[in-house]
């Protein structure tokens, strides 16, 4: 595995300077300028060793300076495919006995959501560096309070948001920064799929062990599993917190007995009026997913990976008379069929986000990334603090929506980020 | 062996050599600049008619040159269709003397 360091991913992907990435990704600086934590190791242990556990452990077994030591589990399939990937691994059945092991630097927790909470705090409790994926927990109490213990362990503490680390949406981002699009007008975001979410229960194992995302119980359904990452790009492109939100969702499609809905639609709205919609239906998939950032000169789509400017000058003068010349003599005629001439229309093409397509992906740079901070124990700035409002912006949606009323972010969830400050009441 | 040649001699005799004068090259050449002189007029006028960017008088180039070939092969064309009438009334005249 290619390791990479600040400089030569600045010239990777062709960004501005380095300058610039710190100012739009500060947490960048846990690549370091020259690569100086070779020969170093970071011990890592997982809890939970699923779909997505086995995601993360692929990537960071080809990590020449992570070991993974220990996974904590006890779905045996789950077990017998992480041993595939990271052979001559420790096994524990309860990730309590795996903190007790001294030799483990850092966890990776990839559970269900409702199970973050507890994992979190008792690996911060145990002297370990936390990546927790998104979204970190079920509440926003649980998330506040997994934030608070974090500041006070002094441990490293990544949130799985792998956008910050994704080429293409630090590009995006840094683009609308510089203000080359003018001001951003809105944000939109959508998530559609056309599948049940479902994955196959094996005999020995329960519906609600396996498609744990359908139940409340342990998930809020899209709005903590995809909605969070897509209204963080939001929040990071506005660098600003949303302070009201209203929603609604409904069943309307896979009637399955599931609890969770499979329609959802939110508006986030900030200060100044600029609103960012999340809309998700799990039952059609045309439009796929995407940021839409509008902007008064421009519009910017990540997962496209294309930018468009508003104003786009018109086709060639000759084009254009020559267009109309062919119109005239033919627009009439039932047999003129489709035009030969080049259509002189402003059809939007866009432009590449990067000049060549990214070969990282967002999720290999943010587990280098923790494997960095872990070695040398920095915390990258706001890292942090942009996944506890990602989570927090998609629990609070989902409140909006299951009491069908505008909430406002709440005083007593405030953090001391962009414009938002911590309360100091004590009500 | 003397009967091939013979042949080859009657061969050679009913197909006779292609020879593009100077002079007719020089004439073709003129006919499609004039194509192409017509192509730039027509894209300076648009230029102005549209109020687009002066630039477009050297950016459109090839776009004239597209439209300068097209005009010289229909004039072309044209030319071939004159002359294929004119020797088919050339023909019917001499079969009628």
């Amino acid at each position: 595995m290619k390791q990479i360091d600040r400089r030569q991913f600045i010239k990777e992907m062709g960004i501005i300077g380095g300058g610039a990435l710190l100012a739009t990704s500060p947490w960048f600086s846990a690549f370091s300028e020259r690569n100086d934590t070779v020969g170093s190791m970071a011990h890592v242990g997982f809890i939970g060793s699923g779909t997505r556990g086995r995601f993360l452990m692929g990537f960071l077994v080809k990590n020449p300076k992570v070991k993974i030591v220990a996974i904590a589990d006890f779905y045996q399939p789950s077990i017998d495919a992480a041993l595939k990937i990271a052979p001559k691994t420790k096994v524990y059945k309860d990730y309590r006995a795996m903190l007790d092991d001294k030799s483990i630097d850092a966890v990776v927790i990839a559970t269900p959501l409702d199970k973050h909470y507890q994992m979190v705090m008792d690996a911060f409790d145990a002297g370990k560096h936390v990546f927790c994926e998104k979204s970190i927990a079920y509440s926003l109490e649980e998330t506040y309070e997994i934030y608070q213990k974090y500041q006070r362990s002094k441990k490293i503490f990544f949130i799985g948001q792998q956008r910050l680390f994704d080429p293409t949406y630090i590009r995006a981002v840094e683009m609308v920064h510089s203000g080359k699009f003018g001001d951003i007008s809105g944000i939109r975001t959508f998530w559609h799929r056309n599948n049940d979410w479902r994955r196959l229960v094996p005999p020995f194992a329960t519906d609600e062990f396996i498609n744990w995302r359908l139940y409340k119980a342990h998930s809020k359904g899209v709005m903590t599993e995809l909605a969070c990452h897509q209204v963080q790009v939001g929040t990071w492109a506005m660098r600003e917190i949303p302070n009201k939100v209203m929603g609604h969702g409904a069943i309307t499609h896979w009637k399955d007995n599931r609890e969770v809905y499979d329609n959802v639609s939110c508006i986030y709205v900030f200060e100044n009026g600029v609103k960012m919609n999340f809309d998700s239906v799990l039952s059609n998939k045309f439009y796929g997913l995407e940021e839409q950032i509008l902007c008064s000169k421009g519009t910017i789509e990540p997962e496209k990976k294309k930018y468009y400017y508003e104003e786009i000058p018109p086709a060639p003068a000759f084009l254009q008379m020559i267009n109309d010349v062919e119109k005239g003599m033919f627009g009439t005629l039932p047999f003129a069929g489709t035009s030969w001439v080049p259509e002189t229309a402003n059809v939007n093409k866009g432009h590449s986000l990067l000049d060549k397509n990214s070969e990282r992906d967002g999720t290999s740079l943010m587990l280098e990334a923790f494997a960095e901070a872990v070695i040398t124990k920095k915390q990258p700035p706001l890292i942090a603090e942009e996944g506890y409002y990602a989570t927090a912006l998609s629990l609070l949606g989902h409140q909006a929506i299951v009491e069908e009323r505008t909430l406002v972010f709440p005083d007593k969830f405030k953090l001391d980020y962009l414009n938002h400050k911590k309360s100091t009441s004590i009500f | 062996m003397r009967a091939n040649c013979d042949n080859y001699k009657k061969y050679n005799e009913r197909m006779k050599d292609l020879i593009i004068s100077s002079k007719r090259i020089k004439k073709e050449l003129i006919g499609f600049l004039a194509c192409f002189f017509i192509g730039f007029v027509v894209n300076v006028a648009a230029v102005f008619y549209y109020k687009t960017t002066s630039i477009e008088i050297i950016s459109s180039l090839p776009y004239i040159f597209i439209f300068a070939s097209i005009l010289y092969g229909i004039w072309s064309f044209l030319r071939v269709i004159v002359l294929l009438i004119n020797r088919g009334i050339s023909k019917i005249k001499v079969g009628n003397k």
